[in-house]
């Protein structure tokens, strides 16, 4: 089977796939230009650009694999339809493979010391596009981590070396993550192993700090689970016995074991990142000063990965309505607003916890990296939000509210930021203290909100508990 | 030429347990090329365990499961290529256009038959334009079966096909199957709770009951098989009544009421004569026999 006849087969329906694709390319051409624009010019700044530049390209890539992988752990139509994975896998290493390998070899051959920046970020990026499609947001503060942390340990491990190494570095991980998304589909290959990767994952976040369990979940965990129990019910578990085996699941399932990667990834960097504290190099890192881009990096990924996380939602929101539609008009509008305005508080609040933890926990970070994230990262996430809900907006033919919200998002995030940026980091350069303060003082805050709204919800939207077995 | 003398499915002491559940209990099926073969059960009776069993959708603890010889945890494409399976709920992409969702399919076949498909989605009233997620459910369901007929299967699977669509689509869809095994000689299997679907167009039945195949046989037969019997005495009769193939028996002072399995007529009589008591034989429809024998 050739190249050619996946894309005139079925790869041409997949028009997302296409503009992806172009998507991906354009942002590698442009990584590339800028590269030897600054090569030429010696234009140090723009090694972010380039970087940035390659992490988009990455990020519409990550899109595109994230298709083919979704139809690759596709249970019946995979396991049902001749050659269905064998195909996607091909296209999907035939979309990865020259990109992951070609552009590093041309940024770092341009003469930048970011120029494997961006693709060292692919395999965690992917893996968070991955889990939150699958997983839903909550698990994506594990590729997040690793994503900050695979960067950040090995720019420090690269620092005495050359870009030579940071080239290699890059292509070999790139290496990795499509072999063990290879390795992932091979073993998610029936149906049932990937009713238990979701399985597995309901389960991890219905016993999350609250104590959820099944039967007494909040209307915060339901809509958490809400994707997982969907999923039980489209695929069958009718019946309590049913989903009792389902549950019923042994860490050796290979489900599980695929999903242990992205972990892997995170305590291969924990321990890389131990090994430097104690040598001593934090010191040095800390004179490097890129920071701000792993700042940004992590934003953005949590700004797809809360909106990938509003969609995969739309069936919590369909149930509201649903709820609501039973009882008066009145009561039906106040549910609609209300299930938006939870996604998006909890989007909001999830996203910027994680970064203030990531933050709190790096002391690398400056205070200027911190608001420059929050910058380039609120706008990224009204940005996805406002495209989310939006596109929520027209699948259910309901445009105006969802608009409202989108642009009230991007709006609103903007200008917080932008106060925070110019009046208190171009005023203050070094507030450590202060920082450190804010940083614990916004914590507080938000854990304080998001209890304020659990309860707030549970309150105001009475929703029957979910018959897991219905 | 080489005689295929591969049975297009094939089912071996198959057991299933989830759990301490036994869903399938050493149960044996095969099919005969160009049978239609109606498979009924209650709900938890294990159907689509069997069905996800059969197609290599699910792993037997034991026993073997063949398609067309070829084990079927192993399916090879080639052999995949014969088979269409309808399943309860159509995976797919919800933004995807019934059209994309066509082609997307068809691609994956080299049998695909597009003017086939066009007609059925014609006479199906689906609109190549919709989405998938516009779409309901009964909509899904017709899609379903067209994608799984469209490359011209030689088996085809049918996992409650009819659930969720309308008296008429369901006229349709058991017109196309009759169609399919009259005209071309198909390999049909599908499971439903209809049991009037499937005295329509199947010959052959099979009833599930606690994870084997309780009964499977003629349609005609079973029907002469089980029967409602009415017997009027002068005099109270025995409780209760002692008669070999006795379903179940309601017995009230001189008169009962009994559905048997297997006695023919002449004995039926003798043991009304035994019990100077007057008899009246009642066929049963399908639905009645499939309660009698769920009881």
């Amino acid at each position: 089977m050739s190249y050619r006849q996946i894309y005139k087969g079925y790869l041409r329906q997949i028009w997302c796939v296409r503009i992806f694709n172009v998507a991906a390319l354009l942002f590698y051409a442009f990584a590339v230009a800028f590269g030897y624009l600054d090569a030429i010019a010696n234009l140090k700044r723009q090694g972010m650009i380039v970087a940035l530049m390659v992490l988009n390209g990455n990020l519409f890539l990550g899109f595109a694999m994230g298709f083919h992988l979704r139809c690759l752990t596709e249970g019946t139509m995979a396991s049902m339809i001749p050659d269905f994975r064998k195909k996607h896998l091909l296209a999907m290493l035939s979309i990865a493979l020259p990109f992951v390998l070609v552009p590093p070899v041309l940024i770092t051959l341009s003469g930048l010391d970011h120029g494997g920046l961006g693709f060292i970020l692919f395999p965690p990026l992917v893996f968070t596009l991955w889990c939150s499609y699958r997983f839903g947001f909550a698990l994506t503060i594990v590729p997040i981590m690793s994503s900050i942390l695979a960067v950040y340990s090995i720019e420090s491990w690269l620092a005495p070396f050359s870009r030579v190494l940071d080239l290699w570095v890059a292509c070999g991980l790139n290496l990795i993550a499509v072999l063990g998304c290879w390795l992932f589909v091979r073993k998610m290959r029936h149906e049932r192993e990937g009713e238990k990767a979701i399985v597995i994952a309901g389960e991890t976040m219905a016993k999350m700090p609250g104590g959820w369990r099944w039967g007494q979940i909040t209307p915060f965990a339901r809509m958490m689970l809400q994707p997982t129990l969907d999923r039980f019910r489209n695929s069958h578990a009718r019946t309590t016995w049913e989903m009792a085996d389902r549950l019923e699941l042994g860490l050796a399932s290979p489900a599980f074991r695929a999903g242990t990667l992205p972990i892997i990834f995170v305590l291969i960097n924990l321990m890389v990142i131990g090994m430097h504290y104690v040598m001593g190099v934090a010191q040095k890192l800390q004179e490097v000063g890129q920071m701000d881009v792993y700042a940004h990096i992590a934003y953005l990924t949590c700004g797809i990965s809360a909106s990938m996380d509003l969609l995969q939602n739309r069936p919590s929101l369909q149930i509201s309505w649903l709820h609501a539609a039973t009882a008066n008009r009145a009561q039906w509008v106040k549910a609609v607003h209300l299930a938006y305005l939870r996604v998006m508080v909890r989007l909001f609040l999830w996203t910027n916890l994680w970064l203030l933890v990531i933050h709190l926990f790096l002391p690398l970070f400056t205070l200027q990296s911190f608001f420059t994230s929050l910058l380039f990262g609120g706008v990224f996430l009204g940005l996805f939000t406002a495209i989310a809900v939006s596109l929520m907006g027209r699948l259910k033919k309901r445009g105006g509210i969802e608009w409202i919200f989108g642009l009230f998002g991007i709006t609103v995030v903007y200008i917080v930021f932008m106060v925070f940026y110019v009046y208190l980091v171009k005023s203050e350069q070094s507030l450590m203290p202060l920082y450190q303060i804010i940083l614990a003082a916004i914590l507080i805050i938000i854990l304080i909100i998001r209890a304020g709204m659990r309860a707030w919800m549970r309150m105001d939207l009475d929703l029957p508990p979910i018959d897991p077995v219905q | 030429m080489t005689l295929n003398t591969d049975m297009p499915l094939s089912l071996r002491s198959i057991t299933k347990r989830f759990g301490d559940k036994i869903v399938l209990d050493g149960l044996d099926l095969q099919l005969e090329e160009g049978s239609v073969l109606g498979l009924l059960g209650r709900n938890g009776a294990g159907k689509s365990t069997m069905i996800k069993c059969a197609l290599g959708l699910l792993a037997p603890d034991d026993g073997k499961a063949e398609i067309f010889g070829v084990n079927a945890w192993d399916l090879d494409g080639k052999t995949k290529h014969r088979i269409g399976y309808v399943p309860q709920v159509l995976s797919g992409f919800s933004w995807m256009r019934v059209r994309d969702m066509v082609d997307y399919t068809g691609s994956f076949y080299q049998s695909w038959r597009p003017d086939k498909v066009a007609a059925l989605l014609d006479e199906w009233d689906l609109d190549p334009k919709d989405r998938l997620g516009q779409l309901s459910e009964g909509e899904r369901q017709r899609l379903a079966i067209i994608l799984a007929m469209g490359h011209d299967p030689s088996l085809l699977v049918f996992d409650e096909p009819v659930a969720g669509l309308d008296p008429a689509a369901r006229r349709r869809f058991l017109k196309q199957l009759l169609e399919l095994n009259t005209g071309e000689g198909k390999t049909v299997l599908f499971s439903t709770h209809i049991t009037s679907d499937i005295e329509r167009v199947a010959a052959e039945v099979a009833l599930m009951k606690d994870g084997r195949i309780h009964y499977r046989g003629d349609l005609d037969m079973l029907k002469e098989r089980v029967r409602r019997v009415y017997l009027t005495a002068d005099n109270d009769l025995p409780q209760p009544l002692l008669l070999s193939g006795v379903l179940h028996q309601e017995v009230q002072d001189n008169r009962a009421m009994l559905t048997v399995d297997g006695p023919d007529d002449a004995a039926l009589q003798a043991f009304a004569t035994s019990l100077n008591a007057r008899l009246r034989i009642e066929s049963m429809n399908l639905e009645d026999i499939f309660l009698e024998l769920n009881r």
